[in-house]
């Protein structure tokens, strides 16, 4: 078990390395920089920039090194001093300014993973068991439509009907007065009260998904030679169902919980965005206008980052759940 | 009703449901089933044989309906119990157990055998988990698993296919169920762990002294298990008497037929029932097996429905045991063949194909890049030699690289080392490291016949395109159109088949028909040899017959040489001059087919000779049984690879590997076989084919 | 296999299966018409997308009449009113109102704006519109410029839909082609393509999309903007088509019809082409055509955040920017039926996809 935890955890490092690799890159190779943005900023204003000023302005900023340079210097300051940059655009170091997005993104995250699973588990259940049932139909209907809105629309008119129907606006994660104000059980109440139009956005395509997945995966099951064992030893029907055919229909499903978790990851970007969250997501988008490098690159990465967490956990618990892999997991640890 | 009957079926008729068409898939089924006796059920796929068990637990799926019919056991009527009856319940698994087929899907690999077994004994006997575990280890050693209470831990993918089936059985018996249904529980299984198998559930039936309905499509099987057989056809009981009355005297034309066209010994052309089951919409009226009966009567039978009679002991459904009984004269043996028993002659030409020492070896890639190489040894060291003219059968259990061997020869695999030499008349060239673009000449002249007639066949593409793609694509360029067409055709006649039908898609052709198509491909660039890899296993035996007969028709008339793959020492029998057995690899021993049925010299070949089931034998004194199973090719012992199971073996055979040597064109690899005195296949009974006439 | 389908080819089973599906074949006919509609913007729409008209802005969606009661009596003559604004000086905002005196009369195969059909053929003549040049008719509204909402969703149709069929058939190429290599070769090749993208597959693609398209310089012409947000989807696009493809191929290597198909002597182009490809084509397309609603809402959600494709381009995404904000929603609710076409385009793409999957194989249950 701990050889295959340390597999995994070795996997993990050299993807992070490969996202370092990547996020920074992504940043830096299209061509312009933080420089040239200011340049054209002065030219608008009618002042002109001399050529050594840029140049100082580049040194100031450490974009006259080469590219693979700057790339080992920030990896250097990460891993050494714990130092993610500067975010030019701010004059703010850049863990500064990301630390509590970074986990309130997380929150949301998780919890509409949460949401998802409650929803949809027990709905798939039910659509396969009452197949072609009017159930079923309202819930297949409904699933369409949920994946068919794009994320940012259903937020738009989520805004749009709350703010002409209940004449009040639900952007953002907390009420005015809790914005800045410090951690209390206030503001963890306020919190919540404000998270679950998020959650309803980012976890409706998901959940559409997930119920057809669990759906699909079940009706195959149902018809498998061991629920015919099972129901020829005399077991109740509810119980052969849940014990035998939902767990082996669970299986698929939690193999691919990352995807899941990654599309969620993804989606809570541009949410983020229209809802007005205090989250990693407007932030990121007004870094990689700006060209705000090392800003832009560290909230890529740990988007990332987080997307491989949630590999790792969907891993671990896929090997808790399914004793083929844990048995696997057992004989490496033997050899 | 008789007083010592168990379980009793009557008129039980059951329908499926497609959109708006029903169709009729058990047509009043009846019989008794009596306390601690084993009644097998027979017939070929599609005759609703696991329908009828089904029915009984009431485990059909929802397009099935019973319409009407009864059947009794333990004072209620199981047919009209409803759905979710406390009662009905308490008789699934509690009363009557089932096993079937595949114990590897009808087992959940989520949760351990323990589990399983556990939850069966608790659903129905209500004891606490502790006892629940005991009885589990209890049941476990009755049904002969080694280190049952470690056992119980294991998940169904740790287990070999034979120990499922023991945990399967156990399961069933769990609550001692006065009843079990057996549905095909040997078919997926090898020879040898079949034969343990069957031994085990007869010991256990006499044991606790429990009924048994055995459904099974295979007469040796019901030979081996039955006190009473029931055979079935299109839903329909067509005869229903003691084993020794419709095994060894058929009276129904279906089960002559059947009976005849089972594979013999050493015999020319068998006898076949010509066409195949019709499905359930197309069922014909009258009596369902006219259009197939030698003996039918137009006006008669294919009018009226016979009903079940009863003639000497034995209940037919036929019009020729009734009232018409004097416009049949069944002593005529239409269905008996033009019996060419040409012996086993032995003319042969010179050597067309020969392998020296080949070998084959995957390679399995595991970890994270590949890092860790595992090797299997599929093929080790395989020489051999086949004559023009002649059937070489490789007969081995399953996963013994026979398969392997085949696709090694025509070069699908290439050989990891050794030589491959073919060509006719002393002019055989080295083809193991040919160039792609000679290999397509090689092609031309060694052909293959695949297994399975569903997936072997292109379904995008017509029969026609299919049989004429080799002609095409030949090295020469293709032939002109005209004699494509005609050339095609042709082979359609050749191998049976109506040519006009050669613009169908292989979805429109049944399994025999898909499988002639294959043959006909095969022989379309007029080969030399053809590689046949288990070509009938998975035909219906009446099938079977039909596709054997082509081959044996093809060999005769275009001297064809076969290399014949194949598990079922049966069809072997009747169909080779020489055999290879093949053992984890290797080939164990390879002699002339009498030879080796009648004097086997190596300890595996007389195992799995004793596994052999004969219909229409008692098979109570054959007691020879391999335990445990064959090893893992990527682990292979040291030494001879059988030595692990085999009951002769000394301290030599595990760290010597034995030399191939020729005892007298008797080929054999094992250190003792001087010393042993093996038992081969003994017919003292009655001699392979137990057709009344034969 | 009943006997009445004896005669069919596997085709024809693809085919008598699919119009079995009833929600498939309506996916098929609204996928067919929004791909005509695409297909002839210019004719369809009656305005051209960037005419403005200052007085209309934010003017609602106008009520079309049928019956007009002239001089000469009552006449079939589909109609709108004129729109008349006043200003609520207690809210700031326009009111408008029909004006019953003016009457814009509207028929089929009218002249208006001048346009360039596909920018090659000059033309005038418009499907449905105001029989006066001059005037302006608002189904759907006009946006904060005065612009007609309809025709610029017309407009956008054909730029949204065919970034998605460009974007998936970018991603097809490469999937084939990589799919294909890791397949072939198998091995170690096969081994570091799995494994490329199981990476690319862990990462959120939404941020790296972000990402990449910010780096667009804003002064790129519309073409090339065009361009690289396909080539931007597709980087990640192709993934899933690459393992779909694989996964095809490795299934059917191993079918022994293709195996058999060796022996008779085919060459590997050609047992790709005649014998495998037929056999998982009609999944490819199934497959295809379910990636295209992810293609187009990816598109639409960057152009809506302002940094995928921008104006003068005419998408659904740079249509729903206007109703960015909840000021202008609130006013003009009709923005948001851009956004109404995404979701008709989107379920009409995976009702046919859907069903295509269903028939691919028609010999299962």
């Amino acid at each position: 078990m701990a050889r295959f935890l340390a597999r995994r955890l070795v996997l993990m490092l050299l993807t992070v390395i490969a996202i370092s690799v990547i996020s920074f890159f992504i940043i830096v190779l299209p061509p312009g920089d933080f420089v040239d943005r200011l340049v054209q900023e002065a030219n608008q204003y009618g002042e002109n920039l001399e050529p050594h000023e840029i140049e100082d302005l580049r040194r100031n900023y450490g974009l006259d090194r080469s590219t693979v340079e700057q790339y080992f210097v920030w990896v250097r300051n990460i891993i050494f001093r714990g130092d993610f940059g500067y975010s030019f655009g701010r004059d703010l170091p850049v863990s500064e300014l990301i630390g509590q997005r970074l986990g309130l993104t997380t929150l949301l995250s998780v919890i509409t993973l949460l949401f998802i699973w409650i929803v949809a588990i027990p709905v798939g259940i039910y659509s396969a068991v009452r197949k072609y049932s009017l159930g079923d139909y309202v819930f297949t209907f409904l699933g369409f439509i949920g994946l068919a809105i794009p994320n940012f629309l259903l937020a738009l008119v989520l805004l749009y009907i709350s703010f002409r129907y209940f004449g009040q606006s639900v952007g953002g994660l907390f009420s005015p007065e809790y914005v800045n104000a410090p951690w209390t059980l206030e503001r963890v109440a306020d919190l919540l009260s404000h998270l679950w139009i998020p959650v309803i956005v980012l976890g409706t395509a998901g959940t559409a998904e997930v119920i057809r997945k669990i759906r699909a995966n079940l009706l195959d099951e149902l018809h498998r030679p061991y629920v015919l064992t099972a129901r020829a030893k005399g077991l109740g029907e509810t119980y052969l169902l849940l014990k035998y055919p939902v767990r082996h229909s669970l299986n698929p499903f939690v193999s691919e919980l990352n995807d899941l978790f990654v599309k969620i990851v993804s989606g809570e970007t541009i949410v983020a965005v229209v809802l007005g969250l205090q989250t990693t997501g407007p932030l990121l988008l007004e870094a990689l206008k700006e060209e705000d490098l090392y800003l832009a690159s560290t909230l890529i990465m740990f988007l990332s980052f987080l997307a491989v967490l949630g590999t790792l956990f969907s891993d671990l618990l896929l090997m808790l759940l399914d004793p083929k892999i844990r048995r696997q997991a057992a004989s490496q640890e033997m050899m | 009703m008789r007083t010592d009957v168990l379980l009793s079926l009557q008129g039980l008729s059951v329908s499926f449901r497609d959109g708006r068409r029903r169709s009729m898939a058990l047509r009043d089924v009846g019989f008794d089933l009596p306390h601690a006796k084993t009644v097998a059920i027979v017939g070929e796929s599609g005759c609703g044989k696991s329908l009828t068990a089904r029915s009984i637990l009431r485990i059909l799926d929802s397009n099935a309906t019973i319409d009407r019919g009864q059947i009794l056991f333990d004072g209620a009527n199981l047919a009209e119990l409803p759905e979710k009856d406390p009662v009905l319940r308490s008789i699934r698994g509690g009363r009557i157990g089932l096993i079937y087929q595949e114990p590897l899907t009808a087992l959940s690999s989520f949760y351990t055998v323990g589990n399983q077994i556990q939850e069966a004994v608790r659903q129905h006997q209500g004891v606490t988990k502790a006892r629940a575990r005991e009885r589990a280890i209890e049941l476990l050693h009755a049904v002969g698993m080694p280190n049952p209470a470690q056992r119980l831990d294991s998940y169904t993918f740790e287990l070999s296919g034979g120990q499922r089936q023991r945990v399967m059985i156990a399961m069933a018996l769990g609550p001692n169920p006065p009843l079990l249904i057996a549905d095909e529980p040997t078919t997926a299984l090898d020879v040898t762990t079949q034969a343990v198998i069957l031994d085990l559930l007869q010991d256990l039936q006499q044991r606790q002294g429990m009924s048994m309905l055995f459904i099974t499509h295979d007469l040796g099987v019901v030979s081996r298990m039955a006190d009473e057989v029931v055979v079935m056809y299109l839903g329909e009981v067509v005869e229903h008497g003691a084993k020794a009355d419709v095994l060894t005297t058929p009276k129904h034309p279906y089960t002559r037929a059947l009976m005849a066209s089972l594979p013999g010994r050493g015999q020319g052309r068998q006898a076949t029932i010509p066409g195949t089951v019709p499905t359930l919409e197309e069922r014909p009226s009258g009596c369902s097996f006219a259009p197939r009966c030698a003996f039918s009567r137009s006006g008669l039978c294919d009018v009226e429905r016979p009903v079940l009679l009863r003639s000497d002991g034995v209940d037919v459904r036929c019009h020729a045991f009734g009232d018409a009984a004097p416009m049949f004269d069944l002593s005529l043996q239409s269905a008996k063949p033009e019996t060419v028993t040409k012996g086993r002659s032995r003319q042969f030409g010179g050597r067309i194909l020969g392998l020296h020492g080949v070998s084959k070896t995957f390679e399995k890639r595991e970890g994270l890049f590949g890092q860790r190489v595992q090797e299997i040894r599929a093929v080790q060291d395989v020489s051999l030699e086949l004559l023009q003219g002649e059937t070489l059968a490789l007969v081995g259990e399953s996963g013994c690289g026979k398969t392997t061997l085949g696709q090694t020869i025509v070069g699908l695999d290439r050989a990891t080392r050794g030589r491959v030499m073919f060509g006719a008349d002393g002019r055989d060239r080295d083809i193991t490291d040919l160039p792609a673009a000679e290999w397509r000449s090689v092609w031309q002249s060694m052909r293959m016949v695949f297994q399975d007639p569903f997936s072997s066949l292109n379904p995008r593409m017509t029969a026609f395109d299919i049989v004429a793609e080799p002609l095409l694509q030949s090295p020469g360029g293709p032939p002109p159109e005209t004699d494509l067409v005609s050339k095609v055709h042709g082979l359609f006649r050749l191998v049976g088949l109506d040519p006009e039908l050669s613009g169908r898609y292989p979805h429109a052709f049944s399994g025999g028909q898909r499988q002639r198509i294959g043959v006909a491909r095969a022989l379309a660039p007029d080969p030399m040899v053809i590689i046949a890899d288990e070509p009938v296993s998975a035909l219906d035996v009446s099938v079977q017959a039909q596709v054997l007969n082509l081959f044996r028709d093809l060999q005769s008339s275009l001297g064809l040489s076969y290399l014949f793959i194949s598990h079922d020492l049966n069809v072997v029998a009747s169909l080779a001059h020489r055999i290879a057995v093949m053992y984890a690899g290797r080939i164990v021993e390879l002699a002339e087919t009498d030879e080796i049925l009648d004097r086997p010299r190596h300890p595996y070949s007389e195992a799995l000779l004793s596994a052999v089931l004969i219909p229409g034998r008692a098979h109570k004194d054959s007691r020879l049984r391999l335990r445990g199973d064959p090893p893992d090719p990527s682990n292979l012992p040291g030494g001879c690879v059988f030595a692990g199971r085999c009951a002769y073996a000394t301290e030599v055979c595990t760290q010597e590997i034995p030399e191939m040597r020729n005892l007298g064109g008797h080929w054999v690899a094992c250190h003792h076989t001087e010393a042993l005195a093996l038992r081969g296949l003994r017919y003292e009974t009655c001699a392979g084919n137990p057709a009344p006439n034969s | 296999m009943t006997a009445y389908a004896a005669h069919l080819s596997h085709s024809q089973l693809v085919m008598r299966r699919f119009l079995r599906h009833r929600l498939g074949i309506f996916g098929a006919v609204m996928t067919l018409l929004i791909y005509l509609v695409a297909a002839f913007v210019e004719f369809l729409a009656p305005h051209a997308p960037g005419t403005y008209q200052a007085r209309d802005v934010y003017a609602p969606p106008q009520t079309m009449h049928w019956i007009l009661e002239g001089p000469d009596g009552r006449r079939f003559q589909p109609h709108v009113y004129g729109l008349h604004s006043t200003t609520d000086y207690n809210t700031g905002q326009r009111v408008f109102e029909d004006d019953p005196d003016r009457v814009i009369e509207l028929g089929f195969f009218v002249r208006g704006d001048s346009y360039r059909f596909w920018g090659l053929v000059p033309a005038e003549i418009h499907f449905f519109g105001p029989k006066d040049p001059g005037e302006r008719v608002y189904f759907l509204g006009a946006d904060r410029l005065g612009r007609d909402v309809l025709s610029r969703t017309i407009y956008a149709t054909r730029v949204s839909m065919t970034i998605g069929l460009v974007g998936v058939g970018i991603s097809l190429i490469l999937g084939i082609a990589i799919g294909g290599v890791s397949g072939y070769f198998g091995g170690i090749v096969d081994l570091a393509i799995q494994r490329l993208i199981e990476f690319l597959q862990s990462l959120p693609s939404i941020p790296l999309w972000i990402g990449l398209a910010a780096a667009i310089p804003p002064t790129t012409p519309p073409i090339r903007t065009y361009f690289f947000i396909t080539a931007i989807l597709s980087i990640i696009g192709w993934t899933g088509l690459a393992r779909v493809v694989r996964g095809r191929f490795m299934a059917l290597k191993d079918e022994d019809f293709i195996k058999s198909a060796r022996l008779d002597g085919n060459r590997p182009v050609r047992i790709i082409r005649r014998h495998m490809v037929p056999n998982f084509l009609s999944h490819i397309i199934a497959v295809v055509t379910l990636a295209i609603p992810g293609m187009i809402i990816a598109e639409t959600s960057l152009s809506f955040l302002g940094i995928g494709l921008r104006p003068p381009v005419v998408s659904w995404g740079v249509l729903l920017q206007e109703a960015q904000n909840l000021r202008s929603i609130a006013t003009a609710p009709w923005l948001f039926l851009p956004g109404l076409a995404v979701v008709v385009a989107v379920l009409s793409l995976n009702f046919l996809g859907d069903g295509l999957r269903d028939a691919a194989d028609p010999y299962a249950n």
